[in-house]
């Protein structure tokens, strides 16, 4: 039986609009393929930027001997023992080992806090409590600290940036602190003699370790240090010899303050960080899950108390202390309580000064 | 071709029967124009009620929530213990009252610049989150690296978060703004048009009265006072509305949005006072005392923008004390203090009581005064509800009394 034309015509039809219908069917729209934000601490440098090159000077380390401490005026001691009545000296609150804030509690510990308190004690002539009110340890700003060290540089530099009014003025600067001529040039200070000698390390996440002996061995990878500090610079200048010897090259980052590093290590942004074996021991007793590697880089540095120029009877004191410490075995006990389990430390160094 | 036209209307039937079309086609037109002018200043109310507010109100509370979360952050590491499970229940609370706010702006910002804002945002609030939560882990084991991740926190918090929030207010507060004024505007075009159309009538009505010796024509005199009735609902409905408008901007732009200012500045300041504590950096402490200084400022200028005067008295009390309290904090000069010292202003319970008086005297202020500007939106609403009914039918019956007053003219030609 055929169908009679006026139904075909009309099922024709139908079927037309069916297919035309099917053909301009909305599509869903795609999905947007999004990833996750990346977020990088403040400052962070990548790939890091060489600092500025410094004058050459006689040797920044050799400080003002505490024999001659007799012969000057002591205006500074005075200000600080009966004026005063106050020392403040300005800590890190972030340097495990060196110095290290309980942030509920207040209490700071570390190597330097041992250095400070021996100071204070003869300072005043007796031992202090640790909430005497005449030892002042102050936290000081990340980038900012050697700011806070009363020179004729620094009252310069805080005329010319007033937000540096807000630091207060630190009798002296104990965090780590190379010993470097730049830093003698751009704020005026006066270095202690040293009290530490650092050497420079590297540091990967457990797993990552093998077949990692050096830098080299880090081609592609990302290599955290603190900005504007030696190990970056040398992190920069090792790259750049592998560049000229056409060997697959490190990627040198860097952050305002190097215990950042860690938290990049952490999460997985840096591949390692290269910075004193100090600080890095520090940071892997923090996380057990980070390896200090066997490599030492080949230079060495020094680390001292930070003055100001103009407070040279305070600096012979406190070369003074730290001679006695010396001498009595206390800088070395507490250099072993502290960095014990480090190894391949280099020894406390000796005193050099300028006069006899 | 002018004279071919002349000549199709040489006849008085034929220039009634275009009298009859001319009013009636402008009586269709005001009636179109009138009803979507009022449809129009309706959407533009409705929108502002239904989405506009809340969508301003989520705004802040993103911005309110994110900066009190920075404060919090931060003091859940240096309270004493037992303060601290309740300061990260409030940093939860605070992440927590974030996203949902997030979710309400998203779900009323489809497309456009603040739905980007709105997406940036919520990228972001997991890895905020995860910081802050990693920085307490290691904090609580006394490991500093924890201070890194609250330090990367408060920056991603501060650097991005806040003002990708605070852009999103200022977006979202200037469209509220901007529809409610437009809602207010005189219905210009409509008020021409009918002014134009009364013209007409007059004329039809003079032409009438010459050519049928009748000095009015029932019909066309209806349909003139229902075009004036109609002109003149929808001239008093818009300028009502108008008066509730334009209130509720200005309590929003002179009351709420420095209240608004000042609850997000206290929330950072808390936040300052803390970061000095846990990672001071150059910078804070004057931070601190100009954030505080602009505070006076803004719950002055919401006092005198109208604010309800009992509550701006109490935030002002409460901003005095917390001043007095920190004061040794924010001045130059003198000794530094010690850790303790500083600790016991920036999280003492005098301190903390303080800045938390402020903040809910401003948080209940901001709802007072929002919930007042809403409800005036919603009165400007109301008075244009069924203007546009009420102008249609007017013009209907105009139409209608058109033809009652015409047709017979026309018939008896016929």
């Amino acid at each position: 039986m055929r169908t009679p034309a006026p139904v075909r015509a009309v099922l024709l039809a139908l079927t037309a609009v069916l297919v035309a219908a099917g053909c301009g069917a909305v599509e869903p729209a795609p999905r947007p393929n999004r990833s996750a934000p990346v977020i990088w601490p403040e400052g962070y440098t990548e790939p890091a930027v060489h600092s500025p090159p410094v004058r050459a000077c006689p040797d920044p380390g050799r400080s003002l001997s505490p024999a001659g401490l007799e012969q000057v005026r002591t205006p500074t001691l005075n200000r600080i023992r009966n004026e005063d009545k106050r020392f403040v000296v300005g800590v890190s609150q972030t340097a495990p080992l060196f110095s290290r804030r309980d942030l509920a509690t207040g209490e700071l510990v570390g190597f330097e806090v041992d250095i400070v308190r021996r100071i204070a004690r003869e300072l005043f002539g007796e031992p202090l409590q640790p909430d005497d009110s005449r030892l002042r340890l102050v936290t000081m700003p990340t980038g900012s600290r050697l700011f806070a060290v009363d020179t004729a540089k620094n009252r310069e530099a805080r005329k010319q940036r007033p937000e540096l009014g807000e630091l207060p003025n630190l009798d002296m600067v104990i965090a780590d602190v190379s010993i470097t001529c730049g830093r003698v040039d751009t704020y005026g200070l006066r270095y202690s003699a040293p009290y530490l000698t650092t050497t420079t390390g590297l540091m990967v996440r457990t797993g990552d370790h093998h077949g990692v002996n050096s830098p080299d061995d880090l081609g592609g990878r990302k290599i955290c240090s603190g900005t504007a500090t030696t190990n970056s610079d040398e992190m920069i200048e090792f790259r750049d010899r592998q560049r000229a010897a056409g060997k697959s090259e490190v990627v040198p980052v860097s952050v305002n303050d190097t215990s950042e590093c860690l938290m990049l290590l952490q999460r997985g942004l840096v591949d390692a960080i290269y910075t004193d074996v100090l600080i890095l021991e520090g940071f892997r007793l923090q996380d057990p899950t980070t390896v200090l590697l066997d490599y030492r880089a080949p230079s060495t540095g020094e680390a001292g108390i930070a003055f100001s120029d103009e407070d040279q009877d305070l600096v012979r004191f406190v070369n003074g202390v730290l001679d006695r410490m010396r001498a009595d075995g206390s800088l070395a006990a507490a250099y072993e309580k502290w960095f014990g389990t480090v190894p391949g430390r280099k020894p406390i160094p000796a005193s050099r000064y300028l006069d006899p | 071709m002018l004279a071919g036209v002349a000549g199709r209307f040489e006849r008085t039937e034929q220039r009634l029967v275009a009298v009859t079309a001319v009013l009636a086609a402008a009586l269709v037109l005001l009636g179109f124009l009138g009803q979507s002018a009022v449809r129009d200043r309706e959407a533009l109310l409705d929108d502002a009620v239904h989405r506009g507010n809340t969508l301003t109100g989520a705004a802040l509370d993103v911005y309110r929530a994110l900066a009190d979360a920075d404060a919090t952050s931060l003091n859940a590491v240096v309270v004493e213990p037992h303060r601290v499970s309740a300061e990260r229940k409030r940093f939860r609370e605070d992440l927590f009252d974030a996203a949902d706010a997030l979710r309400v702006a998203a779900s009323l910002t489809p497309a456009g610049p603040s739905a980007d804002r709105v997406r940036d945002l919520a990228d972001r609030l997991p890895e905020y989150s995860r910081l802050v939560e990693s920085g307490w882990r290691h904090s609580a084991v006394s490991q500093p690296v924890g201070t890194s991740y609250l330090a990367q926190a408060s920056h991603l918090v501060r650097g991005d978060l806040l003002r990708l929030a605070g852009e999103l207010h200022r977006e979202q507060a200037a469209a509220l703004t901007e529809a409610q004024s437009a809602a207010g505007r005189p219905p210009w075009e409509v008020f021409a048009v009918g002014a134009a159309t009364l013209v007409l009538f007059v004329l039809a009505q003079r032409y009438l009265a010459r050519r049928t010796r009748r000095r009015f024509n029932r019909g066309l005199v209806l349909s003139t006072a229902l075009v004036l009735a109609s002109l003149v609902t929808v001239g008093i409905s818009v300028t009502v509305a108008a008066g509730h408008a334009g209130a509720s901007v200005r309590e929003f732009d002179t009351v709420v949005a420095p209240l608004a200012k000042a609850r997000n500045l206290a929330r950072e300041a808390d936040g300052d006072e803390v970061r000095i504590l846990v990672f001071p950096k150059v910078g804070d402490v004057a931070s601190l005392r100009d954030g505080l200084a602009a505070l006076d400022e803004q719950v002055s200028a919401a006092g005198s923008g109208g604010g309800d005067r009992q509550r701006i008295d109490r935030a002002a009390t409460a901003l005095l004390s917390w001043r007095a309290a920190v004061r040794p904090l924010i001045e130059p000069g003198g000794a530094p203090l010690t850790y303790q010292q500083m600790s016991g202003l920036v999280i003492g319970t005098d301190q903390a009581a303080h800045a938390q008086q402020f903040d809910e005297v401003l948080t209940d202020a901001i709802t007072w005064h929002s919930t007042h500007a809403a409800t005036s939106t919603a009165t400007a609403r109301g008075a244009l509800t069924n203007i546009d009914a009420v102008f249609v039918v007017c013009a209907t019956l105009a139409l209608l009394s058109l033809g009652w007053g015409l047709w017979p003219r026309i018939r008896e030609y016929y």
